[in-house]
């Protein structure tokens, strides 16, 4: 177990925030009240929407507005799986998981699935080559006496345990892992093959025409405000992620969406979800000085990032470092 | 010695052109060939007439008189000819048309004398299938010439031909082919035709270019000249169509585009995405674009029979107007035809107040921070004014008013991604901050001036 801030370029001290390259101003002191005197500082920067993980395997911020995005230069590379939490990011590198906090473990090889809904400190992670499943607790792995009976699509961080997503024959099911008793109760059948993001009272479930938002587990009562269920017009949709702010990756064969779900509450509840659903440009090619833009150099002052160092930038060629090694 | 000489010149007069006195005799198709001692017509269809153009040119140093033009046979005449005596000076010659029109279906012969020169003509009369066309061609003409029309460079048309056997008999048509590399036919070269029946084949003419193109179709004895002439069609300029009526920053919107009409051509081309900002603050947006592609130029293409333009097969495609107040135009080009009407559709994006996207109020001891996330597409933000306010909802003092139009203008400046920023106003207090519940922020521009929801601190 070390701080390993290597896969993440700059991040480590700030968490997922970038504040460097900013403007500051003074407001001059000011009586509020014959109590209050008050005086302000006023910084500028550049927004950040959330994180997108290319098809590079680069970690990149998506920059500006979700309907105008663009995105900046990667901040990790080398990335398998990737989720984004409110502090902080984790990531999977073939033999490792990092996170952009600093720490760093070893873990199986290959692509991992992080537990949504899940705080910085606790999240679980499931290792497709192992068939896995791992708490992620202050930097450790601690390794799960649990067997999935099958691959895991999604985890959720649930009470006293997990939720998870996973393929059966004759389709996905979800279903409760206690850590307190041990044992597995059934939730819901989803049905389905696809990609599945597990959410809070919801799933997404991705079809060949769109992803459906399922409430799971299923309504009692199926009412224009509280539907079982409605599609999003993203066909293709093959992979998910956690971008971070609230907003997902969906990765499809015609690029990268960023999906917003929005709450909509009434006394019922808080259903259904709206969603806006916004393209996210693909990263410039490999060698492209330029980010988030067609051609155009960015201002690096006003970026996210920094750009990343000459070392990063053949990061096609370059294999994760070693936990333990710092960068 | 003698032997041998007698004998070429025996050769010499066999095989050179009928040669009397001065008068050379030869068959002129564009070029002259020698006629001999015999001439064939060939195989002429029932029904047509052939004509040769004879011609009798003067090889000698003197002038020569035709004297005689004369023939004796049936099937043949002549015709298209200068009154006898005609003078041929040297080097000139006397053209005259030999026609045949044969009749029943036998072998013809006739005897043509010019001056002493006395020549055999032979023709056979064979049975030939009748040649019929269906539209959009026209034709065979009374020159035997079948035209495929005017069609847009690129395209295509394909006639149907009828070979009609109105014999008593089978007739076998050898050869049934076409030339000319415009014109193309899937039917095989011979074919049998039962007694008063026809058989039917295409004939595709392709117009690769802006020109007439020329070609022929055999069908045994008889030759037709098959003609076509492509024309260059502009494309008539598409109707672009936006998902909204009104286009604002800020937001991802699909655009199609459509032909008024059916394209009659298959083409390609692009789409160009310009953006011309209001501000001079700054140069451009980059993230005005196709957002898919992350570029400002799509390819298209247009299915020849469609009015859709597919971008990579989608007839949709998705670009982002950016966080800048301007000009968004778009342009399209067909390199290969040209557009007609106007190629470019321009669209406003309207200057607006601050949009803010999210605003919050943390507090860290006697430090309260309002952190908002908005866009100035006007690039002139900068005045702005704070209100707290108590437990009750009462305002404390007045609104503070601040001016960091100096500061945005150096923020905004050097950016061509856009007006999103993202600012932190950090307020210490000095006294009992935990009094104040919650602020509102008003944020101005050149365009108004908006105010965040309540924000209060936690």
């Amino acid at each position: 177990l070390a701080r390993q801030p290597s896969v993440w370029d700059g991040h480590e001290k700030s968490g997922i925030r970038n504040l460097d390259k900013q403007m500051k101003a003074w407001l001059p002191p000011t009586v509020l009240m014959a109590t209050f005197t008050v005086g302000a500082w006023a910084q500028l920067e550049r927004p950040q929407v959330a994180w997108m993980l290319d098809a590079q395997g680069n970690v990149r911020p998506v920059l500006g507005l979700a309907g105008s995005p663009t995105l900046g230069d990667p901040v990790a590379r080398n990335i398998l799986s990737v989720a984004c939490f409110p502090e902080t990011c984790l990531a999977k590198t073939e033999g490792a998981v990092y996170s952009s906090l600093g720490w760093a473990a070893e873990a199986p090889e290959g692509p991992a699935v992080f537990s949504v809904g899940a705080t910085a400190d606790l999240v679980y992670i499931y290792f497709y080559s192992t068939g896995q499943v791992a708490k992620w607790h202050g930097g450790q792995l601690e390794f799960v006496d649990f067997t999935p009976g099958g691959e895991i699509l999604s985890l959720r961080a649930a009470a006293e345990g997990f939720d998870y997503a996973v393929a059966r024959e004759g389709g996905t099911v979800v279903e409760h892992f206690s850590m307190e008793t041990m044992t597995v109760t059934p939730v819901a059948p989803l049905g389905g093959t696809g990609p599945v993001l597990l959410l809070d009272g919801a799933v997404l479930a991705a079809t060949e025409d769109a992803v459906k938002l399922i409430r799971c587990p299923a309504p009692a009562e199926d009412t224009d405000f509280l539907p079982a269920e409605f599609a999003l017009d993203i066909p293709g949709a093959g992979q998910f992620f956690l971008a971070g702010n609230g907003y997902i990756q969906v990765n499809t064969k015609t690029g990268a969406r960023l999906l917003r779900m929005n709450g909509s509450c009434r006394d019922e509840g808080c259903w259904p979800w709206s969603a806006d659903v916004f393209v996210l440009p693909p990263p410039p090619p490999p060698g492209d000085a330029a980010s988030g833009n067609a051609g155009e150099s960015v201002d690096p002052s006003m970026s996210s990032n920094s750009a990343p160092d000459a070392s990063a930038s053949s990061q096609d060629a370059q294999q994760p470092e070693a936990p333990g090694d710092e960068q | 010695m003698r032997a041998h000489a007698l004998a070429l010149t025996s050769f010499i007069v066999l095989l050179s052109p009928t040669v009397h006195a001065q008068i050379s005799l030869f068959a002129y198709t564009g070029t002259e060939t020698p006629v001999l001692s015999v001439y064939g017509f060939g195989q002429v269809a029932q029904g047509d007439t052939k004509d040769v153009i004879f011609r009798a040119r003067n090889t000698g140093a003197s002038a020569v008189t035709i004297t005689k033009l004369a023939m004796s046979g049936t099937g043949f005449s002549i015709v298209n000819t200068a009154s006898i005596p005609f003078t041929v000076a040297p080097g000139s010659s006397f053209d005259f048309t030999m026609r045949f029109s044969g009749g029943e279906l036998k072998s013809y012969s006739a005897n043509l004398q010019v001056n002493t020169i006395t020549v055999l003509l032979l023709a056979t009369v064979v049975a030939a299938p009748t040649v019929a066309v269906d539209l959009p061609c026209t034709g065979p003409d009374s020159q035997g010439l079948i035209s495929f029309g005017r069609i847009s460079q690129g395209g295509q048309v394909v006639c149907t031909i009828t070979l009609q056997n109105s014999n008593t008999q089978a007739l076998t048509v050898s050869p049934i082919t076409v030339t000319g590399a415009a014109f193309s036919t899937t039917q095989s070269p011979a074919a049998t035709i039962p007694a008063g029946q026809s058989i039917s084949f295409p004939i595709q003419f392709t117009a690769a270019g802006a020109n007439t193109f020329t070609g022929s179709l055999s069908a045994g004895v008889r030759t037709y000249a098959l003609s076509g002439t492509g024309f260059a069609a502009p494309i008539p300029a598409p109707l672009l169509t936006f998902d909204s009526a009104s286009l604002a920053s800020g937001e991802q919107r699909s655009l199609t585009a459509k032909l008024p009409a059916p394209s009659p051509v298959n083409a390609s081309g692009t789409l160009t995405l310009t953006f011309t900002p209001d501000s001079t603050t700054i140069t451009d947006d980059s993230a005005v674009q196709f957002v898919s592609i992350g570029k400002r130029i799509i390819s298209f293409a247009i299915a020849q029979g469609s009015t859709d333009l597919l971008f990579n097969g989608q007839k949709s495609v998705t670009f982002a107007t950016g966080t800048t107040a301007g000009k968004l135009t778009f342009t399209v080009d067909v390199p290969a035809y040209g557009i007609t009407g106007s190629a470019a559709t321009s669209v406003k994006i309207a200057q607006a107040p601050v949009t803010v996207t999210a605003a919050s109020a943390t507090r860290r001891a006697n430090d309260l921070d309002i952190v908002i996330s908005a866009f100035d597409n006007t690039y002139t933000a900068g005045r702005m004014s704070f209100s707290f306010f108590d437990a009750n909802g009462g305002l404390i003092g007045p609104a503070i008013a601040a001016d960091f139009s100096s500061y945005f203008a150096n923020f905004f400046k050097s950016q061509t991604l856009g007006s999103a920023f993202l600012m932190r106003v950090t307020f210490p207090v000095t006294g009992d901050a935990t009094l104040i519940r919650s602020a509102e922020v008003t944020l101005m521009n050149t365009a108004g001036s908006v105010k965040t929801q309540r924000l209060n601190f936690p």
